[in-house]
């Protein structure tokens, strides 16, 4: 389950840069991301929208389109970078090596073909097999995920299925191949909750089974405590946080995470008092100075409005991108070389009342 | 209970009929949709009534037939002494002075074309009220809403999710009614923002005396919101009770099952969460019996017949009812466990150990800002 820091990664994600143009301005989508994936596990990356999740997860593919580009940042499949593939490598890449599943199994299923031909054809573009070798793959397949009657189903349409047989049947596509990683991009968000979870304990199975490595992009804090071995909070277009799942909702560093967990409901605590995060979520053609999080921050201080905090290590195994969070030792010297400068004398004072140093 | 509810909704059903067409029709295959099937509930004055279930268990549909923005296909809905489903159109419309709603998706709820402060002001004009006074009130309500008031020549596009739930709740206000339905107010909102908007509702609640019906598939939103709440399935209602009471002793097998399968934001707890198998039936060919039966961990040969009627449990308080033949007397536990410690304390502000190197060597808020630094 949880792996060893000292492991090398599966994929090692460095600084990831993609921006879209746009005629309202640049979008910083993803604004120099980084984090890792290890053998065999599942890690959540959680956040809201335009937190940049999304866009982490196409880029990794080169699956961005125009106006969108990759600009910077490696991201390193068993050591080769990916962003330096060529589109027939990566097609090869794509769905063989790394699967992808998406949102929504309205849009991503064609209604004119049925499931099965749906599957088949992902096996025939990655195996040289018979139609009938893909058929027998293909219900097989589906029995993994829990459709009942493959046999018979297997010749049903899209809208034959409900929404949570349709989340299977690309659950399905997207480990026809065996894939080494896997990437859900919020799989169970338009599924009720008996159904979502129903779907993750299939891919818990299908996990062991196939001994994948899997990223789980969700904005549902429940779903990252229940299935994830790691976690990486995205805020702004890049990770604020990385922590274990236990440490990280035991004890958040990042005043962002921290915010997030005062702030959702709870089923064990009736308060009918809740302690939302002040502000809106950012704009990403307009990000905040320094600390993208700073106008929201309870603990934002003027150093926050100017310096721009990379994820460092605050403990072994974990890494928060706060100046003030816990075991962030970034001395004076090292700020000010950054440009910042830090003297005041008074302590630190929260950033509501430093605006009218302007 | 009191004898004198805001509404008390009796029999309510609304069946809706497919046809593919014109060949069906001849044919006389018309299949019918029994969307709400018999649900019965009070709302006493001030008090938030919750409805809570998995999609297609008519909970949205329950809440339009009692508006009448669904014509009901049977049943009543006493409003104040008013029976609703008499009424004509037009005493309708002036009945809709006293009951509004907030719609669940902000974005298309709101007339893209029209300015914020039109959306807000069309309620008044449409009820004739508050003449001259109009332009005022708009800006009072955006106030109360926590919007600036200089904000309403915008257009709604030009707000985030947050901001236009709270335009939408404005838009309700302005007639001053006393009943609001919430449809799944926030569930389109992003985590952080939800719990802003949730707060605001029960300000409101407070400062204008609101009665509410609250419809959320959120079991942990229900929970913050609501006094009590109404778990729907199928059509039905399968079990009413006081919140705290529906959360810690649940009775209906459904309630424990949904509740066990909520993954909670508390990682111990969400990796025992509990597997509910197979999908709510279609509407169309309903099980025989409890509508419950097929994924009835509890169920027997008889639940397959019996379709069981919403009843007080026995030895239950506070009007625990539930709709299963296997619930004969009450029994504590079941639930969800209290969290030992309020997350609060465990998140709080005050808790966060800021970085002793900045906060102590000296340092701290520069006066001139690093910006000319840079």
């Amino acid at each position: 389950m949880s792996a060893e820091p000292d492991e090398q990664p599966v994929l090692e994600i460095r600084d990831l840069v993609t921006r879209f143009y746009t005629d309202e301005g640049t979008v910083k989508a993803v604004d120099g991301s980084s984090f890792d994936l290890y053998e065999g596990e599942t890690l959540g990356i959680v956040g809201e929208s335009g937190s940049g999740k999304s866009v982490t997860a196409l880029s990794m593919l080169q699956l961005v389109d125009a106006p969108g580009r990759i600009e910077g940042g490696s991201v390193r499949y068993r050591g080769d970078d990916l962003l330096e593939k060529s589109e027939a490598e990566m097609r090869s890449i794509r769905g063989n090596d790394i699967a992808m599943m998406f949102q929504d199994p309205m849009t991503s299923l064609n209604p004119v073909f049925t499931v099965g031909d749906q599957i088949s054809r992902v096996i025939k573009t990655h195996q040289d097999v018979s139609d009938a070798a893909a058929r027998e793959r293909t219900i097989e397949l589906m029995a993994d995920v829990g459709i009942p009657e493959p046999t018979s189903r297997v010749d049903n349409y899209p809208h034959q299925f409900s929404g949570g047989m349709r989340q299977r049947a690309l659950l399905a596509m997207a480990i026809s191949c065996e894939p080494d990683v896997l990437i859900a991009d919020e799989p169970t968000t338009a599924l009720d909750v008996t159904i979502e979870t129903q779907i993750f304990n299939v891919l818990d199975k299908l996990q062991e089974k196939y001994g994948m490595s899997i990223i789980l992009i969700t904005h549902d804090l429940g779903v990252v405590a229940g299935t994830c071995d790691r976690v990486a909070v995205a805020y702004g277009g890049r990770v604020v946080e990385r922590a274990g799942v236990d440490a990280l909702f035991e004890n958040p560093r990042h005043p962002y995470t921290r915010g997030l967990m005062r702030s959702i409901p709870r089923l064990t605590d009736d308060t009918d008092r809740l302690t939302p995060v002040k502000g809106d979520v950012p704009n990403l053609t307009d990000l905040p100075s320094g600390c993208s999080f700073h106008p929201r921050c309870p603990h934002a201080t003027a150093e926050c409005e100017s310096y721009d905090p990379e994820l460092r290590e605050v403990e072994p195994g974990r890494e928060a991108a706060c100046l003030h969070a816990r075991g962030y030792n970034l001395s004076k010297s090292a700020l000010e070389t950054e440009g910042v400068q830090a003297d005041g004398g008074s302590p630190a004072t929260p950033a509501t009342d430093g605006g009218e140093s302007q | 209970m009191s004898d004198d509810p805001l509404l008390s909704v009796s029999g309510l059903h609304k069946y809706f009929t497919q046809n593919d067409g014109f060949i069906d029709r001849l044919l006389g295959a018309d299949e019918t949709v029994k969307a709400v099937n018999g649900v019965s509930f009070d709302i006493e004055r001030g008090e938030t009534l919750g409805l809570v279930g998995e999609s297609g268990s008519g909970k949205s549909t329950t809440a339009r037939s009692v508006l009448r923005l669904d014509e009901p296909t049977k049943g009543t809905v006493s409003y104040d002494g008013t029976d609703l489903t008499a009424l004509s159109d037009r005493e309708m419309t002036e009945m809709r002075k006293r009951i509004q709603i907030v719609f669940q998706d902000p974005a298309s709820s709101l007339n893209r074309r029209k300015t914020v402060g039109q959306i807000i002001k069309q309620p008044m004009e449409i009820h004739g009220l508050y003449e001259g006074e109009r332009d005022a009130r708009v800006d009072e309500l955006m106030e109360t809403v926590g919007l600036p008031p200089q904000y309403s020549n915008r257009y709604p596009h030009e707000f985030s999710g947050g901001q236009r739930q709270r335009v939408g709740i404005a838009r309700a206000l302005a007639v001053d009614p006393d009943f609001i339905v919430a449809d799944e107010p926030v569930s389109a909102l992003d985590v952080s923002i939800q719990a802003q908007i949730l707060n605001l509702l029960e300000d409101l609640q407070e400062e204008f005396d609101l009665t509410l019906l609250f419809i959320a598939h959120d079991l942990s939103v229900i929970r913050h919101v609501c006094d009590r709440v109404a778990v729907m399935y199928l059509g039905e209602i399968v079990e009413l009770a006081d919140a705290d009471e529906l959360f810690s002793n649940p009775q209906h097998p459904y309630t424990r099952a949904l509740l066990g399968a909520i993954p909670q934001p508390v990682p111990e707890l969400a990796r025992q969460r509990q597997v509910l198998e197979g999908e709510v039936p279609s509407p169309l060919d309903p099980p025989s019996g409890c509508s419950f039966n097929p994924r009835c961990p509890e169920a027997t040969e008889e639940c397959t017949s019996i379709d069981p009627t919403l009843d007080d449990v026995a030895g239950a308080t506070g009007g625990h009812k539930a709709a299963c033949i296997h619930v004969d007397e009450f029994e504590t536990g079941a639930g969800v466990p209290s969290a030992a410690q309020g997350v609060d304390e465990r998140f709080s502000i005050e808790n966060f150990d800021a970085e002793p190197t900045l906060a102590t060597d000296g340092r701290g808020r520069d006066q001139g800002r690093g910006d000319d630094d840079r």
